[in-house]
């Protein structure tokens, strides 16, 4: 009886410690992911990898902020590695925007942002990046299953080998409900079949040059594009003047 | 007395000139081409080679604050009008890389009903239509926005 008194502190003490400890990830005592961070060299181009466990699951080109490629690399480890010591988990992963640009969060913690520099020498778009790295996260944690499928991931413009048309009205994202005009949109048609207008975003290039972009969208009322559709015909109100 | 004036007169002169230098009448600082003057100077073409990259990384800068960038490859290019026969203003066209490589403008066809405009938009593989019936259009290539430069 005495003995007992004496170990079952001791046994609590070495729990508790256990617990703690950076080798168990508090979500149901499932051992926390190891991230680490490592200097790498592609095509002559010093870069920072991050790992979880054995897999890359991030490649970082660019220096930016007075960071090399190494040392942001280090940073996204260590945030990574803080966000699952507070117990956030691989569902808590997300891609988002902040500051208008396309970032990694895991939670309300900021993981890596996607940034165009960083985007075109990967040869994608930012949240092309951000949404590649959030698959090769998932798919590393959880490498049983494949990631989620997330619209656009790692999609490339697909090739129009049976390309249909479709008429469609051009709507602004400012007023919704109002038509500029028709589009006729082109592509596979599968693709095609989803869009139901081109959304019509505006902006001025240098005080010289108006830019009128087009959206091809799933939705009538915003603006969730469609990948690998584009314009090929426009009926407007005489807004551009051809 | 003839003496006196020219005297009178060259010291006016004087004071205007050195007048005018001082307050940097004469010397107004150099300022480097803008893309209104080049558009002035050379066209549309000119305007394009020169500010083509920036414009399409402008574009996609703005679709990308939207999260709406395309995942194919984009580039800026002239519009031809093959009914003016002139080029009305540019293009960015989006597509496979091989074939926006291909795409050097865009052929603009116009329909005009009243007060609406209809303009069928074809990505060629020239500048500007060739003179036969052909057009050179590539295919798998589409529009991502028109730039128009009538500010």
């Amino acid at each position: 009886m005495k003995g007992l008194r004496i170990i079952l502190p001791i046994a609590a003490v070495a729990v508790l410690f256990l617990l703690t400890s950076t080798d168990v990830w508090s979500q149901g005592g499932t051992t926390m992911p190891q991230v680490t961070a490592r200097a790498a060299t592609i095509n002559n181009m010093p870069v920072g990898e991050v790992l979880v466990g054995d897999t890359v699951v991030l490649r970082i080109r660019g220096s930016a902020g007075g960071y090399t490629p190494l040392q942001r690399a280090n940073i996204v480890a260590s945030r990574l590695t803080e966000s699952f010591r507070q117990g956030l988990t691989m569902s808590d992963i997300q891609v988002g925007r902040l500051h208008n640009q396309s970032v990694l969060m895991m939670g309300d913690n900021l993981l890596v942002t996607a940034d165009w520099r960083e985007a075109r020498l990967s040869n994608t778009t930012p949240t092309g990046l951000a949404v590649s790295w959030q698959q090769n996260m998932l798919a590393a944690l959880n490498p049983g299953t494949p990631g989620a499928v997330v619209a656009g991931s790692q999609e490339t413009w697909p090739a129009w080998t049976n390309p249909t048309t479709k008429v469609v009205p051009i709507v602004s994202l400012g007023t919704p409900g109002v038509s500029l005009g028709f589009a006729q949109v082109t592509g596979p048609t599968e693709r095609v079949t989803q869009v139901q207008s081109v959304v019509q975003l505006s902006a001025v290039f240098e005080r010289a040059a108006r830019i009128f972009a087009f959206v091809p969208s799933s939705e009538t009322a915003g603006m969730n594009r469609v990948q690998g559709v584009a314009v090929t015909a426009l009926l407007q109100y005489q807004l551009v003047q051809f | 007395m003839t003496t006196r004036r020219v005297l009178i007169t060259l010291s006016i002169v004087a004071l205007l000139v050195s007048g005018g230098i001082f307050s940097g009448y004469f010397t107004r600082p150099a300022r480097a081409l803008d893309l209104g003057d080049i558009l002035l100077l050379g066209g549309v073409v000119l305007v394009v080679s020169s500010f083509g990259g920036q414009i399409n990384s402008f574009v996609n800068d703005v679709l990308g604050t939207h999260q709406a960038e395309a995942v194919g490859a984009t580039r800026v290019v002239p519009i031809f009008s093959i009914g003016r026969g002139t080029y009305v203003g540019a293009a960015q066209v989006v597509g496979v890389p091989a074939n926006v490589r291909r795409t050097q403008g865009v052929a603009s066809v116009n329909v005009t009903i009243g007060n609406i405009e209809g303009s069928g938009l074809v990505p060629i593989s020239t500048q500007r239509p060739g003179g036969g019936s052909s057009l050179n259009t590539v295919s798998g290539v589409g529009i991502s926005a028109v730039i128009d430069f009538h500010l």
